[in-house]
């Protein structure tokens, strides 16, 4: 191993995005490439999405490359998102980083996406041990570190926050998120919805049932969208409140695609203030998925001796955070 | 008039309510008060916190009925979500295991058998974990019924079981199996060898769907 600072490529192709980064052991992101699969109706089609990744990987990769390093030599790990996602999405990151690996003679870091969203909010955040909301299209839960792993405190039981928001957007004819947010602002009264909280658990199918029976008897878009957005966003932040509550900790923040909602984050940041904790936002390009927090992530276990042979780097779709062996943190701090 | 309620203390401030011990014609009660949340709208915060102070009463009614031990529910103001109720002196199961306790067997046993006797009166709790147990001289009460609801899906019931194993879990890792296993014991004392089965595989299903997601590799 050379002197100096180490350098990591990851790639993120769990879904919708091909995301390349290089990151360095200082914490530096030398780039974060993206290409984004759009689906030409409202579904996401794996096959296709790993394909348009497949094609756009070439170029990804250049702009990477170029932006980071003068050499490919000077990238000492490569790390991939295994999971969880699309199958088919996937096997095309993971190809790709076994591929660079191989040529470079380098050790491979297989990444959980979920976790590499925490430790990139982490590393944007400077905090050492928060209570973490991430919300995204296809994930919902609150997590936070305790006895070597991060322990999931709440979950949904459906559908994914983004994926409600989304799909509300989509049958009332505006586009997903943002266009539901957007939509929201010019509501005017709000329609009860309901909230269906369980313990740290949240359930959304009831309120987006709702939400179309709604717009089916000709309710204002603006009135349901300002509704579902309310109660989606009341119901997070509940389930947030309980679990810093809970655990008494004081540093909070909130990852994932749909943290970039500014109603969500002011909603947060007047909960926090109830309970003397700290928020602290994340830049957007670190907050949707992207290969800069899988190669941070990637160089954390690296650094651990996390590392996983070519015959071992399996991708597993439905890979949960709390599976993952966090050793990169030392002992248990909680 | 049911007043005066003579204001005690606050024994409790959680991210939901506030708990404060009161005197009433020389009992002692708790009241327990869903504050606003300034961070939702206030037609939210209406909405959420009556229906949640709503539910609760009624479900501690009906599981009192059923002989689940519970505190009793003596009043009710609506105009501010509060609930007045019977004071369970003694510590919570959260507590209690936090401490060390080892000897926790019978503590289990009862939160088992609590348990079984709220579903089998076709009641859910919502929000089964540690916290909301009070273990008074061996005796366990369940407490904090504002997420409860009426359910004869073992659906409802299973998902009562996954939050109780999974906050353990969480909280207590190196003895959670154990408290569970002595959970289940309690639970089939009242409902049955076969129950414990039929809600076991509920929970192994819900773990397995959605978000609840299966473990293991998928080589590919
Ligand atoms: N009936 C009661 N008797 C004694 N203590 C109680 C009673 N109800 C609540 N408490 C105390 O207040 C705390 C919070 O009550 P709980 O109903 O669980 O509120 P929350 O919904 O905020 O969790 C409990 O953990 C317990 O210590
Ligand atoms: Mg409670």
């Amino acid at each position: 191993m050379k002197e100096g600072k180490l350098v990591c490529l990851g790639i993120e192709s769990t879904a919708h995005t091909l995301g390349i980064g290089v990151v360095d052991s200082s914490g530096r992101v030398l780039a974060n490439e993206l290409a984004t699969y759009r689906p030409t109706d409202s579904g996401i089609h794996p096959r296709e999405a790993a394909q348009h990744h497949a094609h756009a990987a070439p170029e990804v990769l250049r702009r990477a490359l170029v932006k980071s390093v003068s050499s490919a030599d000077e990238i000492d790990v490569v790390a991939f998102a295994s999971g969880p996602g699309l199958g088919p999405c996937l096997r095309t990151g993971a190809t790709l980083a076994r591929a660079i690996a191989l040529k470079l003679g380098r050790p491979l870091a297989s990444v959980n996406h979920g976790v590499a969203h925490i430790e990139i909010g982490k590393l944007a955040t400077g905090f050492r041990d928060p209570v973490v909301l991430y919300v995204a299209g296809g994930n919902t839960l609150v997590t936070t570190f305790s006895e070597g792993r991060y322990r999931i405190l709440g979950e949904t039981l459906d559908i994914a926050a983004g994926n409600c928001l989304d799909a509300f957007g989509i049958e009332a004819g505006i586009g997903p998120m943002p266009a539901p947010e957007i939509w929201a602002a010019k509501g005017q009264k709000y329609i009860p919805m309901p909230m269906r909280v369980k313990g740290m658990d949240v359930s959304f199918s009831g309120a987006l049932t709702r939400a179309s029976t709604l717009l089916r008897e000709g309710a204002r878009v603006e009135d349901v969208a300002l509704s579902l957005t309310e109660a989606v966003y009341s119901m997070l932040t509940e389930v947030l409140e309980r679990a810093v509550a809970m655990t008494g900790k004081k540093e909070v923040m909130v990852v994932g695609g749909l943290a970039r909602s500014r109603r969500l984050t002011e909603m947060v940041r007047d909960m926090v203030k109830l309970h003397g904790a700290e928020h602290r936002g994340i830049p957007d390009e670190l907050l949707g998925d992207n290969g800069a927090m899988i190669a941070w992530t990637g160089l954390l276990m690296f650094r651990a001796g996390q590392v996983v042979s070519v015959e071992e780097s399996h991708v597993r779709p439905r890979y949960r955070i709390d599976e993952v062996e966090v050793t990169w943190l030392g002992p248990s701090r909680s | 008039m049911v007043g005066p309620f003579e204001e005690l203390r606050v024994i409790y401030v959680g991210a939901e309510a506030v708990v404060k011990l009161v005197e009433w014609r020389g009992l002692k009660l708790v009241a327990k008060v869903r504050v606003p949340k300034p961070y939702r709208r206030p037609e939210v915060d209406q909405q959420v916190r009556s229906e949640r102070t709503i539910r609760e009463a009624r479900a501690m009614i009906r599981a009192k009925r059923a002989g689940v031990p519970c505190p009793a529910v003596i009043h009710l103001e609506l105009s501010t979500s509060t609930i007045y109720m019977q004071y369970v002196e003694g510590e919570s199961l959260r507590a209690v295991l936090a401490s060390g306790a080892e000897d926790f067997s019978e503590i289990a046993n009862g939160l088992g058998t609590a348990m079984a006797l709220l579903h089998s009166t076709g009641l859910y709790h919502g929000d089964l974990v540690p916290a909301n147990v009070i273990v008074q001289e061996g005796m366990t009460y369940l407490i904090d019924f504002g997420l409860a609801g009426r359910s004869d899906d073992v659906e409802e019931h299973a998902i009562d079981y996954h939050l109780l194993e999974r906050s353990l879990t969480a909280g207590f890792p190196l003895i959670a199996s154990k408290f569970m296993e002595k959970v289940r014991e309690g639970y089939g004392s009242v409902l049955g060898d076969a129950a414990v089965s039929g809600l076991l595989r509920r929970v192994e299903e819900i773990r397995a769907r959605g978000r609840y997601v299966e473990r293991g590799e998928h080589q590919v």
